[in-house]
């Protein structure tokens, strides 16, 4: 550390020192590679970390450029990096750094630094060469109709799935650094003049004022980015997708994405309540389909938060609503059942839930047991052994199946939270206790904001020209 | 942290207040049991006596099958009042009684001669009970022998009494309609008199107890629909058969399906040569106007249908064909009407075909002085009928199937 005292081009230019500054920078780390090389007469020095680059890459790419017969005879030190940098490495970003002290950050994002002995310069070349996952089809958000591409783990990789659909001068990525401990990057990206100033501003600030240790995955600035103090966040406010055609498709309607190195999953602000009801394939097809299945989704929505209640404020509060004959059939069910409709619901729910749970974080070579013993426990077994009637199956069944039709993940899974909040109101207070549930919700629900944007505004304010 | 501390003591307080005066109406269903039917008497020892049908659902599921005991059990309670029988219904059964499923409510003939309005006030301010349960007269047996036939299709008596008595009005028409809020219509309006469907039971009752009935080929006994039970102010003064009900119910706009079948030529009903037809869109207008001091009625009916059956040769492929059949209907129509209408001033003298509530309506002015004494103007008014039927088409064939014979 002594180092930092004296001036910083002298240090650059005496190799030994920067060996020692690496040493006392990086300690022991097996994967720095110091290798010193010869450029044309001049002793120098190359410096990367080999977890980011491939010695392939640097052998094609580096050395062989370094060891070409032009650059054996400059006149000057001086002049070498110039040559290298206009002539050898120009395809590849690089960067002249007069600073000892940037080194060390350029090396950990995949810089090669090249030296050359008694030049107060280095010579910074993005070398990175990472092994990432290839396009592979999405897995969350599947389409029969449509691009098979999804997103990957690698932020470039992303970013280029986006450029390739707009060939538009006014495409923008940013890029943001967060995490103090992961330094992982982050871009914005958005269509200049289409979106909204306003709205990027506050992205930004939001994105520079973060205080997180480390962010593995877009999931964890999620919470980050809801508008604080408008509502309790029980509804995402911030859409999250797989797919490269929905992420564009949001961007030509004014909404930023967000792209989070290391995390297929990219999210588009401001979100509101009917994003989460779209899937891309619904402009993909003959529109009435299109529409059939979006408002499908939202009868689906309505029942995977209602149902359960419904049938338990009827069963045990209401029973003048049901049609006599059903009625009798229900009671012929229920006979001999030991618990309450309420009990047996619940029940019901919370099983589906552990099967849920399970089946999502089991290893998949054991997954056919979980199809094995949900059917046994959930089905016929069950009413078989008179622990639940054959309507409460239905009843979760039919809930369970509307809670996966959400097209968005996390919002469906928002939704089960609800569900059990309304099981409970109604099996206290019945049918009163159900329209109390979605009185609160509805509140709940206008309350919330996205970037300013009203979460209801497509319903609330009704404008034939808003709606897409 | 202090407002999340009150917001946490004020949930507690909500979900504790719930939770505490919560579940007070709660009836689960495994404790509960649906009354389906109420039969209405008059009481051995107290005023009225009620009989209850209360459904064992167990039994009526379909996929279960039951364990072969009965749908129902029958208890029968004596009380004061309705309301009273109801609440003594606990002392013969466990359950919690779920009154919303009542399907028909049968009147004891005898009770209905007294009158039915001093019980009436329960049936109809009692919210769980609907207003189109059917209120009908038990003509001939015992209101609570209704709800004691079992029946071969496994539901109860009150469910296959009710489809029964709504499909007979809708195909058929013989039948008036006698929902609850019908009963407090014809109350509550002036020169309307109420009338109720009437059934009556055939064949031997107390085999039809068991379930043993049922297992013959032949159901030992059955609930039939018998026309209409005709009251007087609330009380019952007498019947109409199901032909003359449908009369009335054609007159009154209340019948839009029926079948008509024309007797051949030759007067009698017996007479060889008969012609059936089908009729849908049926519809009915009246006219009444006072010639002096006595009423008179005009009444046009028409609807249009098809040939069900001609067993005389009429030749369909021509429009002469046609309006022979029209005409044949339209006499016919207008002969049976005019018999309903006779037979209704002579033998029960009131309105039932609801004369004096189009007049009351229409002419409102002229009718009030007279409402009052409307039944006995009634009786001595004249009708004319007049009805213009259209046949549509022939079905299959557009003539009887027989040899038209060679030569000229």
């Amino acid at each position: 550390m002594n180092l930092d005292n004296h001036g910083h081009g002298e240090q650059l230019s005496s190799l030994e020192r920067v060996k020692q500054f690496f040493q006392s920078k990086f300690g022991q780390t097996t994967d720095l590679a110091v290798v010193s090389i010869s450029i044309g007469s001049y002793e120098g020095l190359l410096c990367y970390l080999t977890t980011m680059t491939s010695s392939d890459f640097i052998k094609k790419q580096v050395l062989k450029e370094l060891a070409s017969p032009e650059v054996s005879s400059p006149p000057t030190k001086e002049a070498v990096f110039q040559q290298l940098g206009n002539n050898h490495f120009a395809g590849l970003t690089h960067e002249v750094v007069t600073d000892l002290e940037q080194l060390p950050p350029k090396i950990v994002l995949g810089y090669g630094i090249i030296l050359i002995e008694g030049v107060p310069m280095a010579l910074a070349v993005d070398v990175r060469s990472l092994n990432s996952r290839s396009i592979e089809e999405p897995t969350t958000q599947n389409v029969v109709r449509g691009p098979k591409e999804g997103f990957t783990e690698s932020a470039d990789t992303n970013m280029s799935l986006i450029r390739r659909r707009f060939n538009n001068v006014n495409l923008r990525f940013e890029k943001f650094e967060l995490g103090y401990m992961t330094h992982t990057a982050v871009y914005i990206a958005y269509l200049d003049g289409e979106v909204d100033t306003e709205i990027v501003d506050q992205v930004r600030e939001k994105l520079k004022q973060s205080h997180i240790d480390s962010l593995f995955d877009s999931g964890r600035i999620e919470e980050l980015l809801h508008s604080k103090g408008k509502g309790m966040q029980l509804f995402p406010t911030v859409y999250n997708s797989e797919r490269p055609d929905a992420v564009c498709r949001h961007m030509t309607n004014k909404r930023i994405a967000i792209i989070v190195d290391g995390s297929p999953f990219v999210l588009v602000v401001p979100s509101i309540f009917t994003d989460f009801f779209k899937s891309p394939e619904d402009e993909y097809q003959w529109f009435v389909i299109g529409s059939f299945s979006r408002y499908l989704r939202y009868f689906a929505f309505i029942l995977s938060l209602t149902v359960p209640a419904l049938y338990i404020a009827v069963t045990s509060y209401h029973q003048e609503l049901i049609p006599s004959i059903l009625l009798t059939s229900i009671a012929a069910q229920r006979e001999g059942i030991p618990f309450p409709a309420s009990i047996e619901i619940l029940l019901m729910e919370i099983t589906f839930e552990i099967l849920r749970e399970a089946g999502t974080r089991m290893p998949r070579i054991v997954g056919a047991t979980i199809s094995i013993v949900g059917a046994l426990v959930l089905g016929e077994a069950a009413v078989q052994a008179g622990v639940v009637s054959n309507i409460t199956v239905i009843v979760v069944s039919l809930t369970a199946i509307s809670g996966f039709v959400a097209p968005i993940y996390t919002f469906g899974s928002k939704v089960r939270f609800f569900r059990f909040g309304m099981i409970v109101l109604s099996s206290v207070i019945g049918l009163y206790g159900l329209v109390l549930g979605c009185c609160l919700l509805m509140i709940q629900l206008t309350r919330i904001e996205s970037f300013g944007v009203p979460y209801l505004s497509l319903f609330s304010k009704w404008d034939k020209r808003s709606v897409t | 942290m202090r407002l999340m501390r009150f917001v946490c003591v004020l949930m507690l307080c909500l979900s504790l207040a719930m939770m505490g005066t919560g579940c007070w109406d709660q009836v689960e269903l495994n404790r509960a049991s649906m009354i389906t039917g109420l039969a209405l008497e008059k009481g051995n020892h107290m005023k009225y006596k009620v009989t209850f049908e209360i459904v064992n659902a167990l039994e009526t599921d379909p996929n279960k099958g039951g364990k072969g005991g009965t749908p129902t059990a029958i208890f029968t309670k004596e009380g004061n009042s309705i309301a009273e029988a109801v609440s003594r219904l606990n002392e013969s059964q466990e359950r919690y009684p779920i009154l919303a499923h009542v399907r028909v409510i049968v009147i004891d003939e005898k009770l209905a001669r007294e009158g039915i309005n001093q019980f009436m006030d329960v049936l109809q301010r009692n919210r769980y009970i609907r207003e189109d349960v059917l209120v009908l007269v038990g003509k001939g047996a015992p209101a609570s022998d209704f709800l004691r036939t079992v029946y071969a299709r496994g539901q109860y008596a009150s469910y296959k009494i009710q489809t029964q008595v709504e499909m007979y009005r809708k195909l058929f028409g013989g039948i008036p309609r006698s929902h609850l809020y019908d009963v407090a219509q014809a109350i509550l309006t002036d020169g309307r008199t109420l009338m109720l469907g009437a059934i009556t039971i055939s064949g031997e009752l107390e085999k039809s107890e068991s379930l043993d009935a049922i297992k013959t080929i032949y159901p030992v006994a059955i609930v039939k629909l018998a026309g209409a039970a005709v009251f007087k102010g609330d009380k019952l003064i007498g019947y109409l058969n199901n032909e003359r009900t449908r009369m009335v119910m054609l007159a009154s706009d209340y019948v839009s399906t029926s079948l008509f079948s024309i007797p051949g030529p030759g007067g009698k009903p017996t007479s060889s040569g008969a012609v059936a037809v089908q009729f849908y869109h049926m519809h009915s207008r009246m006219k009444v106007k006072m010639d002096g001091q006595k009423p008179s009625f005009k009444l046009h009916v028409e609807g249009d249908g098809k040939l069900t059956s001609v067993d005389r040769s009429i030749k369909l492929t021509t429009v002469k064909g046609y309006e022979e059949l029209e005409h044949l209907t339209s006499n016919y129509v207008n002969e049976q009407i005019q018999e309903t209408f006779e037979y209704v001033q002579k033998e029960l003298g009131v309105d039932v075909f609801g004369f004096g509530q189009h007049y009351y309506r229409y002419h409102f002015q002229k009718f009030k002085p007279l409402a009052e004494e409307w039944d006995s103007l009634f009786t001595t008014a004249n009708l004319e009928v007049s009805s213009s039927f259209t046949v549509r088409r022939p079905d299959l064939k557009t003539q009887k199937v027989e040899k038209d014979g060679i030569g000229p």
